[in-house]
């Protein structure tokens, strides 16, 4: 049910990206809400669930874009292993740690999509690109993280409570 | 890391390659399709949701500027150049009959299909957008679109039995033949990652300025000659450029757009009639 819950929420995220916040341009690009809520729940809520989080909300990015199905959720799965940073425990804030993993995760997952498109025969200019698109949507994604990790973090206090006990 | 994070890490890679050769092979296109359909009706809702706060931000930004007047006078004004392009189009065809003849005939009657925008790419390394035409209704890719004022808005890129992609022309991928109609200079107008065209490969003796219309052209066959593209807004570039630079945008706000048309009747070189 856990599952099938988060598929909607990041259906649901996915259509606000791609619907919604496409009117609100930051630096000419829209924020990726679907990569920086899945590094959210991986931070908050643990590898377990991230190993099912993380392809599922691939997968939804696929299914709301041109490119074919995988190419998404092949761009989001380095966020699986950058959630091994967490167990380094790099910062005194799981908020900071996020923040700086949904940075990474955005630079990684867009420059995939690039080499994707590249790979399907597209003319990829990998400088402007960068500066363009790549560099302001992991700013831009990251001024959205804020209000996606509390969402995340609110609804986990049982989890919380259960790892405290632990 | 761990095996067991390794391990499955390397599954959703092979998954994810798995899925993209079934995608590019087609099969899972009823997918897409459906996927398209389920949420088209909230994706409608949400852009009807956005587009007013979006005015809003945009007159807070610009007291003086009303939005919805700009909008009246966008489309007016994309109107008037069309009909304005095609006049002068008709001039030039005077002078030049015997060449543009051969066009003429090529592309006798004009039909469109009309299509609503249901969704927009999520990249931001891309710009498409999804229309509710596809197979059935006799789409066929790399069919040319317009806007209701006629002026070029993309091609269809990928198609589904109901539903199509098409790229838009400010896709970093998509070039366009096209002239400018005051000195008649050609070149070729490419999209950017900053979503801005510009026209490569214009001699720097051509005599090109600010306002000038930019309409395509029939050379490489993939467009219609006289579809308005956009106006030029800047002219660049030093004297010893072999080209100069050339930026224009296009007549319609491609971002706000609604409904499109579909040039059924055109063909590129590529394709054969059905």
């Amino acid at each position: 049910m856990r599952y099938v819950l988060a598929f909607l929420l990041f259906t649901m995220t996915a259509l606000v990206q791609t619907s919604f916040m496409s009117a609100f341009p930051v630096f000419g690009v829209v924020p990726n809400l679907v990569l920086a809520l899945a590094v959210c729940w991986t931070v908050v809520r643990g590898q377990q669930e991230a190993m099912i989080i993380v392809p599922m909300a691939g997968l939804c990015l696929s299914l709301a874009g041109s490119q074919p199905i995988g190419v998404a959720m092949l761009a989001a799965t380095p966020v699986l292993l950058l959630s091994e940073l967490r167990a380094l425990r790099l910062t005194p804030s799981d908020l900071l740690l996020t923040i700086a993993l949904v940075f990474l995760s955005s630079l990684v997952y867009e420059m995939v999509l690039l080499v994707a498109l590249r790979l399907q025969g597209e003319t990829v200019g990998w400088l402007t690109a960068f500066l363009r698109v790549v560099l302001p949507t992991a700013i831009v994604s990251v001024l959205f993280t804020p209000p996606l990790y509390w969402l995340v973090w609110s609804r986990s206090e049982g989890l919380r409570r259960v790892r405290a006990y632990s | 890391m761990n095996s067991r994070l390794g391990t499955w890490t390397l599954g959703v890679v092979v998954l994810s390659f798995a899925l993209i050769l079934l995608s590019k092979a087609g099969m899972l296109d009823p997918l897409q399709s459906r996927a398209l359909s389920i949420t088209s009706p909230l994706q409608h809702g949400l852009r009807n949701a956005a587009d007013p706060l979006a005015a809003w931000l945009s007159n807070v930004k610009d007291v003086g500027d009303i939005r919805s007047e700009n909008d009246q006078l966008r489309a007016e004004n994309e109107q008037l150049k069309d009909e304005v392009a095609r006049l002068r189009e008709g001039q030039v065809q005077l002078q030049e009959l015997q060449k543009l003849l051969q066009i003429k005939q090529s592309y006798p009657d004009e039909e469109f299909l009309a299509a609503n925008i249901l969704a927009k790419d999520p990249s931001n390394l891309k710009e498409a957008v999804a229309i509710d035409r596809g197979k059935r209704d006799g789409l066929r890719e790399g069919m040319v679109v317009v806007t209701e004022g006629h002026s070029v808005v993309g091609t269809v890129t990928h198609l589904f039995d109901a539903y199509s992609w098409v790229t838009l022309i400010t896709d970093p991928n998509s070039a366009v033949s096209a002239t400018v109609q005051e000195s008649r200079a050609q070149g070729v107008v490419t999209g950017s990652y900053s979503r801005k065209l510009s026209i490569e490969f214009v001699a720097q003796g051509a005599a090109v300025k600010d306002g000038d219309v930019v309409i395509t052209s029939a050379i490489g066959g993939l467009y219609p000659a006289g579809l308005v593209i956009g106006k030029v807004t800047d002219v660049g570039g030093t004297a010893q450029d072999l080209f100069k630079k050339v930026t224009l945008e296009p007549l319609a706000s491609l971002s706000h757009l609604e409904t499109v048309l579909v040039l059924t009747s055109f063909l590129p070189t590529n394709l054969e009639k059905p």
